[in-house]
Formats: C-alpha cells, sequence, structure tokens
C-alpha cells in the first residue's frame, strides 16, 4: 500500500492497470484474469475516446485576430504618445517664448537652463548609470538567452 | 538554436505566419486540455482563444526552464479551471465524491475481452462514466491514456502534486473497471 496525500493506493491494483495500460499501446496480453483483462479494455477505450476536434481553421482565424488585436492596440498606444509629445511642445514651446520675452534670451540659453542641474549633477549621473544598466541587461539577457 | 527557441523568437521578432504556426504546433494539447475540463465545444473554443492571446501577449516571460508545451498547457489548464470555478462547478480536487467500494477479484466472471472489444456498448459504457468523471479526474485521465503524458509532466501542466496524479488516476481507473464489471454481473 502507498499513501499518496490522503489517499491509500494498493500498490498490486496499480502495478496491474500500469501493465493494462503498456499492454493496450503494445497490443500485448500480461497475465491477470479477468480484473486485468477489464483494465486492458478501459485503457483501450480511453485511448480511443471520441473527441471533438476545433475547426480546421482554428489557428489561422484566431492568430489573425490575436494580431490585428496586437496591432491595434500598438497604434493607439503609438497615437496616445504622439498626443503626449505634442501637447508637450504646445505646452512647453510657448512658455519658453514667453520666458525669452519676459527675462531675456539668455534666460533660456542651454547654460541656464542646465544650471539647477549642475547642482543635482550626481543624482542624475546616478540616475542615467541606473537606466543605462537596466537597458544594458536586458539586451545582454536577449543576447545569452 | 533548437526549434522550439526559434519559433518562440520569430513571434517575439512578429514574423509573418510564426504565431499561427505556433498555435498549430500546440493547439492539440490547448483543446484536449480545456475541452475535457469544461466539457462544452462552444466555451472550450473560446476558452483556446483566451489561452492563446494571453501566450502571445506574454511569451515575452517564457524563459525556457521547460519545455514551451508544458507553459502553454499550463495556460490553458489554468484559464479552464478559472472558468469552472466561475461556474461554480466541483472539480472534484477536493475529493467529495464517494468512492464505490473496491470489490474482491472476481478470477471465475467469465469476462471475454474479445467480446468487449467488439461490445460496442460496452465501450460506450465507459465513454459515458468517462463524461461523469469530475473534470480534473477527467483531464488527469485522457492526458495520461490519450495523450500520454507522463505523470511528471502532468504535474508540470496542472501544477499538482505527482502524488495526487497518481491518487486520480489510481481511482478513476478502478471506477471504470468496477463499473465494468457491475454491468457484467447484471447482464443475463
Amino acid at each position: 500500500m502507498t499513501t499518496e496525500g490522503h489517499d491509500t493506493i494498493d500498490d498490486r491494483e496499480w502495478a496491474m492497470q500500469e501493465r493494462a495500460c503498456a499492454d493496450d499501446r503494445r497490443d500485448g496480453v500480461s497475465p491477470g484474469g479477468a480484473r486485468m483483462a477489464r483494465y486492458r479494455f478501459v485503457a483501450h477505450c480511453l485511448r480511443h475516446a471520441p473527441e471533438p476536434a476545433l475547426p480546421d481553421d482554428f489557428a489561422r482565424m484566431c492568430a489573425q485576430q490575436i494580431e490585428a488585436e496586437a496591432r491595434r492596440a500598438r497604434a493607439s498606444r503609438a497615437s496616445f504618445e504622439r498626443s503626449l509629445v505634442a501637447a508637450s511642445v504646445l505646452l512647453y514651446g510657448p512658455a519658453m517664448i514667453a520666458a525669452a520675452l519676459a527675462f531675456g534670451v539668455d534666460a533660456v540659453s542651454m547654460p541656464a537652463l542646465l544650471e539647477p542641474a549642475t547642482r543635482a549633477a550626481p543624482w542624475l549621473l546616478a540616475l542615467l548609470a541606473c537606466v543605462g544598466a537596466s537597458y544594458g541587461f536586458g539586451r545582454l539577457r536577449g543576447w545569452t538567452s | 538554436m533548437n526549434p522550439e527557441r526559434e519559433l518562440v523568437e520569430a513571434v517575439l521578432r512578429r514574423a509573418p505566419g510564426a504565431f499561427e504556426r505556433l498555435m498549430r504546433e500546440y493547439q492539440g494539447l490547448c483543446w484536449h486540455i480545456v475541452q475535457r475540463m469544461v466539457r462544452h465545444p462552444e466555451d472550450a473554443r473560446e476558452l483556446c482563444q483566451d489561452t492563446f492571446l494571453r501566450v502571445y501577449r506574454h511569451l515575452d516571460q517564457y524563459r525556457y526552464e521547460s519545455p514551451l508545451k508544458y507553459w502553454i498547457g499550463r495556460i490553458a489548464y489554468s484559464i479552464a479551471l478559472r472558468h469552472l470555478q466561475r461556474q461554480r462547478t466541483a472539480t472534484g480536487a477536493d475529493g467529495t465524491e464517494a468512492d464505490p467500494p473496491v470489490s474482491p477479484e472476481d478470477e471465475a466472471d467469465a469476462f471475454d475481452l474479445e467480446a468487449a472489444h467488439a461490445d460496442h456498448a460496452a465501450a460506450q459504457r465507459v465513454h459515458a462514466c468517462l463524461d461523469a468523471l469530475a473534470p480534473l479526474q477527467r483531464t488527469v485521465l485522457m492526458l495520461y491514456h490519450f495523450d500520454e503524458l507522463t505523470i511528471p509532466e502532468i504535474a508540470q501542466i496542472t501544477g499538482l502534486a505527482q502524488g495526487t496524479i497518481k491518487s486520480h488516476l489510481f481511482r478513476s481507473r478502478l471506477r471504470l473497471r468496477e463499473m465494468l464489471e457491475s454491468n457484467a454481473r447484471s447482464t443475463p
């Protein structure tokens, strides 16, 4: 007897079931009387059970549908990103022009814009290093997998 | 590079026809698992579609730690199981179905295997009894006998312990054999 979880399995009965399964697969007939014969019949019925089939064109139709949906989702995301970029340009562009008119061109020049950033340079460098490392490891995993 | 990895990378690259090739390769196993669990062809087709939709969306997470068929089979099984749980159908995993008593071996019973093979009605009774099994037991039984998967392979797909799978196989086959026995006794 073997205990599997909460059930007790009769090892002899299990062995008979397995022999019957093997017999059915190779058209053999192991000794074991009527019980063995019944297990062989059960194994035979299971191996030849009628199973409804998928339609022949299931893979083609389903793949087309899934890929079309994915293309629509990507197009929608790209459109959203373009809208965000356009909104940023519309927002910051006039703001830069207004700042230049109010405070002079020097106020919106590159050195002036970078000046607060240079104070935070170590943190910016750390952020860039993390982003770079994540990207690099991702690429490395793609090459090695 | 092995063919499975080539196919996965082709799908991730969005190579034309790659995903359809993947589906053709694995739709059989997916269908077998789902259809045996839910037993309703329309629902099973939808659940198969859901399975491959999930495969398409998450294929970049597949890490080649086990064969792709087990990864896809596991998704199919999870989706079918969730469908059944939503429908509040007992899967038999809690063992609430009572087992019929084990009858003593009867060597004197004149069970004629050749006659039984020719006996279409006996086969139909086995298939009817198979349909009456709990979805989980039926699926495990068919994965083992029809799809000829091993117990470890079934464990990878279902997430069940190998001992539990062995227990389901044992009890189901015992039940089917006893059904044949009781029918033989009641037949004049």
